[in-house]
């Protein structure tokens, strides 16, 4: 469990002793990474078994990692639209449990993604481990908000105290695999933060229910006018689009004119005055990169990339065409 | 063949990743630098592809040194590798001219594969970052 005396550390300080930690272990697993192959039989086994001991280690630097940052009233949220289908597709991802069940959703928050993603973390660890085993992920609408549900049905929570701190134990109590009892005391620091409101449903021998109220934005946007266009970064800015089908060509104007850039397609348009990128999907046969950069929306081709040639391999999802186009115009975004 | 420098302020973290990209067929460890002047200093006398860069090291920023790093080598593609997965940050290194950003929980297949990628003129995020990109 967590030494009371961690709990007096400034939590900036404790966020970078976790830093500091992570490191040895990150070079711990690319080192066993080397080795494990060369293993077999007993010295194999044991390696895996120091794997595991090590697993738990920098899952348990992770978790003090996000207790700190959780209390640390230095840092802010950072709220912007949220899209549920990628949050919860890579919680799904990261826990790789057939015992998960996650109902997917189209549903779009305002919210700040990384606490929103690290509050459903140990709510699933939790319910996962402490729970019968099996959890279900599902949300809906209701009322203006998004009532987002993580559900076990265990033997339930032992206590359903307001806000209880962190879970106490006897040293030695409970093995390392079971966490450091923080999770639950996390989701409360993190949802206070977002000023989401939590509530828990717990009945012994009936399992519990946390549902996360989160404010539902999918009633007044869509996904390009309200995720995509909080400002208009591009402002000022000509693009110009060649080759591409014209359905991709299209969802592609709109998003970039979203951003406010200046969309040209007719050759001589580029030609008379240089855009400030192109934008393409296929190899243009010149391309020196003299007057500007040209992006290609394509797998990069396995040799040295010409002079001002880009690539972005698929998918194309709007966040990765802002962060590369970004880089390649020097804005910050 | 891919020539890579590694800057990178942990020596072991530094030993390990060079181990692990050594076992690469088409890639080479050409500098390593564990602190922002040397990586300056490396990345001016040393060809290379990609350099593979700590977004936290000693006495300078991510950002301002990608930004002298560029300056001196703007054909040099920059990977960051960092600890740090806040969308905030990512966004500032890739804005500064970062070729892309993985975390340093990511498997090794996944560093390789954004070593190639920027090394061939792509752009590569960390999947596990990518529902927190603006």
């Amino acid at each position: 469990m967590a030494h009371p005396s961690l709990m007096l550390l400034e939590p900036a300080h404790l966020a970078t002793l976790c830093h500091e930690l992570r490191q040895p272990l990150h070079a711990y697993r690319m080192f066993s990474d080397q080795l494990t192959p060369l293993l077999t039989d007993h010295p194999l086994a044991l390696a895996t078994q120091m794997d595991a001991a090590i697993s738990d280690l920098t899952e348990m630097s992770q978790t003090l990692n996000e207790m700190a940052h959780a209390l640390d009233a230095n840092t802010h949220p950072q709220l912007r639209t949220v899209q549920l289908r990628p949050l919860l597709a890579e919680l799904q991802n990261s826990f790789a449990n057939p015992r998960l069940k996650i109902r997917q959703s189209k549903l779009l928050s305002e919210t700040d993604s990384t606490r929103l993603a690290t509050i459903l973390k140990h709510l699933v660890r939790n319910a996962l481990q402490h729970g019968s085993g099996r959890c279900l992920v599902g949300c809906r609408k209701r009322a203006g908000e998004i009532r987002l549900d993580v559900i076990d049905q265990g033997p339930g929570l032992p206590e359903t105290s307001p806000n209880p701190g962190p879970r106490q134990r006897k040293t030695g109590a409970v093995s390392p695999r079971h966490g450091l009892g923080l999770g639950l005391h996390i989701v409360r620091q993190l949802a206070a933060r977002l000023e989401l409101r939590l509530e828990i449903v717990s009945r012994p021998g009936h399992g519990t229910r946390v549902s996360l109220f989160l404010p539902d934005t999918s009633v007044t946007s869509n996904l390009i006018t309200q995720h995509h266009s909080r400002q208009q970064w591009l402002s000022g800015k000509t693009i110009h689009l060649a080759g591409m089908g014209l359905k991709a060509r299209n969802e592609l104007e709109t998003l970039l004119a979203t951003w406010g850039a200046k969309i040209t397609s007719d050759a001589s348009q580029a030609s008379a005055q240089y855009p400030d990128l192109i934008i393409t999907d296929n190899i243009p046969a010149h391309a020196n990169g003299k007057h500007c950069t040209t992006l290609i929306l394509a797998t990069p081709p396995a040799v040295s990339p010409a002079p001002g040639m880009r690539y972005l391999p698929p998918p194309t999802t709007p966040p990765r065409l802002r962060m590369v186009i970004a880089n390649i115009l020097g804005k910050h975004i | 063949m891919i020539d890579i420098i590694i800057v990178e302020d942990h020596p072991l973290v530094r030993e390990g990743l060079g181990l692990a990209l050594a076992t690469e067929g088409d890639m080479r460890i050409v500098g390593e630098a564990g602190d922002g002047k040397t990586a300056l200093e490396i990345a001016a006398q040393v060809p290379a592809h990609v350099l593979l860069l700590d977004h936290s090291l000693p006495g300078i920023s991510g950002v301002e040194l990608i930004r002298q790093i560029l300056q001196q080598k703007p054909e040099l593609a920059i990977l960051m590798l960092s600890m740090e997965s806040n969308p905030e940050i990512v966004n500032q290194m890739i804005a500064a001219g970062a070729a892309g950003y993985i975390t340093k929980g990511a498997k090794l297949d996944i560093l390789i594969e954004g070593i190639r990628n920027v090394a061939s003129g792509g752009f590569f995020v960390d999947p596990i970052l990518e529902p927190h990109l603006a």
